[in-house]
């Protein structure tokens, strides 16, 4: 069942009815049977898989809980076992992620949460421990089970205990999350996708170096609107259930320094890997020495981090290289500011600004290959574009829909505000609106729907 | 505490309600559009959604034909021997030469139409149009049991004729502007804007004219005179011959017409018996059905058509699609005047 199909939507329905019919008491129950329900029509197999992570994260949060001196080791236990299950599925399961989906539905994500669980038990900083029940439910509720948002625990728990009602306000910011979602799966993702010249990233020497920079863009850009609506339409239909998810992208592109990018890119994963590997090893590091210019304190912890959030997206050297590559961008851009006073980047002259994000941008983009490619193509990619000839101009099909994208990242940027379509008058939503259903069915018509590419993952 | 958790109203549906009369409005002038002459004129001829172009264009012209002259009383159908076989024209004249009534022909020939799908579109054709005359031009080819053609029997269209309903299939069916849609949802993929984008250049009734050489025939070592060999009669296109017959029930002539080959390719062809097992199922089929199948190429004079009128051991060029078609115009108005065939309800001037 893909995310943008009638079946999809006809299952969602059927959830939200009984789940604003049945009493306040029964709802998280029927969350959950419609959450596994929807596992099992997606791959049935691996549901014991998702109830046994639940059921041994269970028993050893509340091991942890329980308190004694071999908490940490319960600790570290939990997080072996989810670690390695994952570790162990992937490579069971090895597939391609930008051909095939993993098989094994939301694994990536859902053991990223219990690790996120058994440090919060751990750390206290739950206000009240969920039943099996209630921990099932964070692992496995359907709108994010397949490809995240990554929840923490602390902050998810309490949302899915108070699910908020929904009124026009809720449902109709829930619509339009929705709507720019498909927007950005149909109109841009998949489009865009089918203009880039085939082959381009298996045999990059065939084409100039201008297609293969143009090609690279595109796929950024691909990349950013399958996932970015993919979330939106996930955290669209959990708002109708009163169930806020976290903003995974908020306009990467206009970053104006790495940190920043990752501050606005698959976010909850990234605040995920800098909660629980880059604080945890820089304060280790600063306990040890805390001087700020150390060597180990500026390098170790962004270097590490981002190629723990490399080995998370797949096991291969070029998930390292990419890792590696922004783990020196981070660094470097630490050296870059050491010593000085911490600078506002918004108060910063506007060329500055659009200079920064193109840097950003480029070099971003330039990490990608990597991060696409194995490494001996990425290398032979990177050297068709600083060393190969021209050759024939890209294609100019690719602006329209990189320009879509901009604008609706440019809406929402200026007004701070993901949903600020809301702010229009009637008939220009209404006319947007009858745009963007007209785009989705000439869109959708022309091609079968590419899954999005983080089920990959 | 309320134990209600859905507080929103129907004042919601105030945008997605003006959006539902804004797109009924766009497209309700989309398809005012669509059906005028400058779209014709200036747009690729809309699509069924088929993979074969040759067969959108062919269409388009009927329809514009059509529009214009009111529906054609005979309607040839076929494969690309067909289509460069016989000229409307020159078969209406030569029927009214002959004694018959003014008559306007059309060719909806398409090339690799095989048999299933020459029923499939002559049942539409019929229903549609009621045209006095269907003229299957038919080839062995035709009935080969895996014939590589446009697989027209399969579109969502023709399945919708057939009354097989799906959304895609009525809407090709009423409107023109989802047509186009049809024909330009695939300007993304540079390989099928190039097939689009290639000339079929058949004339405004629909035949297509292949300049005669002056030369005879060559090629008869070609792989096609091959294709037969170890080939059976597909029964697919045996009942589908079936359907195609079942429109004279309503008042619609069915003609079956072998297509000839050059004199010098039937002894090498024609006399085999590979080509000889085909032709007599069809012609078994045809006889079960009390139709006319008219034999040409054991029994037209060879001199009728030189072999210099053909292009290669298939294709007639403009020389030999003259003399079949004026042969075919006298042959059916004599066919009416013995009874054979119901003269055309209808003179049209």
């Amino acid at each position: 069942m893909a995310i943008v199909s009638p079946a999809f939507a006809l299952f969602v329905a059927a959830a939200l009815v009984v789940h604003h019919v049945l009493p306040k008491r029964a709802r998280p129950l029927w969350l959950l049977v419609a959450s596994y329900a929807f596992h099992a029509l997606l791959a049935w197999r691996f549901v014991p898989l998702l109830a046994g992570v639940t059921v041994v994260t269970f028993a050893i949060g509340e091991r942890i809980a329980r308190g004694g001196t071999r908490r940490a080791s319960w600790l570290w236990t939990g997080i072996a076992l989810n670690l390695a299950t994952l570790a162990a599925f992937r490579l069971l399961y090895r597939t391609e992620p930008f051909v095939a989906p993993f098989v094994v539905v939301g694994l990536s994500f859902y053991a990223l949460q219990a690790v996120s669980y058994l440090i919060d038990v751990f750390n206290g900083t739950l206000r009240r421990r969920p039943s099996l029940a209630g921990l099932a439910l964070y692992l496995g509720y359907f709108p994010k089970l397949v490809a995240g948002p990554i929840e923490r625990a602390r902050e998810f728990l309490p949302r899915l205990a108070a699910p908020a009602v929904v009124d026009d306000a809720v449902a109709g910011r829930a619509a339009t999350l929705i709507a720019i979602g498909v927007s950005r799966k149909i109109v841009i993702a998949d489009p865009l996708l089918a203009t880039l010249p085939a082959g381009v990233f298996t045999a990059p020497g065939e084409h100039g170096a201008l297609v293969l920079a143009a090609s690279l863009v595109g796929y950024a850009f691909v990349l950013y609107n399958d996932f970015a609506g993919y979330t939106s339409i996930v955290r669209g239909v959990s708002s109708l259930f009163g169930i806020e998810l976290s903003q995974n992208f908020a306009q990467p592109f206009f970053a104006r320094s790495f940190t920043e990018f990752w501050n606005r890119w698959h976010v909850s994963l990234s605040h995920w890997v800098r909660d629980y590997v880059y604080l945890p090893l820089s304060r280790a590091l600063l306990r040890r020495d805390p001087r700020m210019r150390n060597v180990a304190n500026l390098v170790l912890p962004p270097l590490l981090a981002m190629l723990a959030s490399a080995v998370w997206h797949g096991i291969g050297l070029h998930m390292l290289l990419w890792g590696a590559l922004h783990g020196a961008y981070l660094v470097g851009e630490r050296l870059i500011v050491l010593g000085r006073p911490v600078a506002v980047r918004r108060r910063d002259p506007r060329w500055r600004q659009v200079a920064s994000a193109g840097v950003v941008f480029t070099l971003g983009t330039w990490a990608f290959a990597a991060f696409r490619m194995e490494i001996d193509v990425a290398l032979a990619y990177w050297a068709g574009i600083l060393a190969g000839s021209a050759g024939a101009w890209p294609d100019p099909r690719l602006l329209p829909f990189l320009a879509a994208s901009l604008w609706i990242d440019w809406i929402q940027y200026r007004h701070d505000d993901e949903v600020a379509f809301l702010r229009w008058p009637a008939l220009a939503r209404a006319a947007l609106l009858a745009l963007a259903v007209v785009l989705w069915v000439v869109m959708s018509d022309r091609h079968d729907t590419v899954p999005f590419i983080y089920r990959g993952f | 505490m309320s134990e209600r958790s859905w507080h929103a109203t129907w004042a919601l549906a105030k945008v997605p309600a003006l959006a539902v009369l804004l797109i009924a409005v766009c497209c309700g002038a989309a398809e005012l559009a669509a059906r005028t002459d400058a779209a014709a004129r200036s747009l690729l001829a809309p699509s069924l959604g088929s993979a074969s172009r040759p067969f959108e264009i062919q269409l388009f012209r009927l329809e514009r034909s059509v529009e214009r002259h009111g529906p054609p009383d005979c309607v040839f159908l076929g494969s690309s021997l067909t289509l460069t076989g016989l000229d409307p024209e020159l078969v209406a004249r030569a029927f009214a030469a002959a004694g018959g009534d003014e008559i306007r022909c059309f060719n909806l020939s398409v090339p690799g139409l095989g048999a299933t799908d020459a029923a499939a579109l002559g049942r539409v054709v019929a229903e549609d149009l009621r045209p006095w005359l269907l003229v299957y031009g038919a080839t062995a080819l035709d009935f080969a049991g895996s014939t590589k053609g446009p697989r027209l029997a399969l579109l969502p269209w023709l399945r919708y004729r057939a009354g097989d309903f799906s959304v895609g299939g009525w809407l090709a069916d009423v409107s023109r502007a989802y047509r186009y849609h049809l024909a330009y949802r695939s300007w993304l993929d540079p390989e099928a804007r190039r097939l689009m984008a290639r000339p079929f250049p058949t004339g405004p009734d629909g035949y297509y004219a292949i300049p005669a050489s002056g030369k005879p025939v060559g090629g008869l070592q070609s792989p096609l005179l091959n294709r037969l060999v170890g080939r059976r009669v597909g029964e697919r296109h045996i009942e589908a011959l079936d359907r195609l017959f079942s429109v004279r029930g309503d008042g619609v002539e069915v003609l079956v017409l072998e297509m000839p080959g050059p004199v010098a390719f039937s002894s090498r062809f024609v006399e085999t018996g590979v080509y000889g097992r085909f032709i007599e199922r069809i012609g078994e089929t045809i006889a079960r059905r009390d139709a006319p199948f008219w034999r040409t190429w054991r029994e037209l004079p060879g001199e009728l058509i030189p072999d210099t009128g053909f292009r290669d051991p298939f294709h007639m060029n403009k020389e030999g699609a003259a003399l079949l078609s004026e042969w075919l115009g006298t042959a059916l108005a004599q066919a009416t005047r013995r009874g054979e065939l119901r003269p055309p309800p209808t003179a049209k001037q």
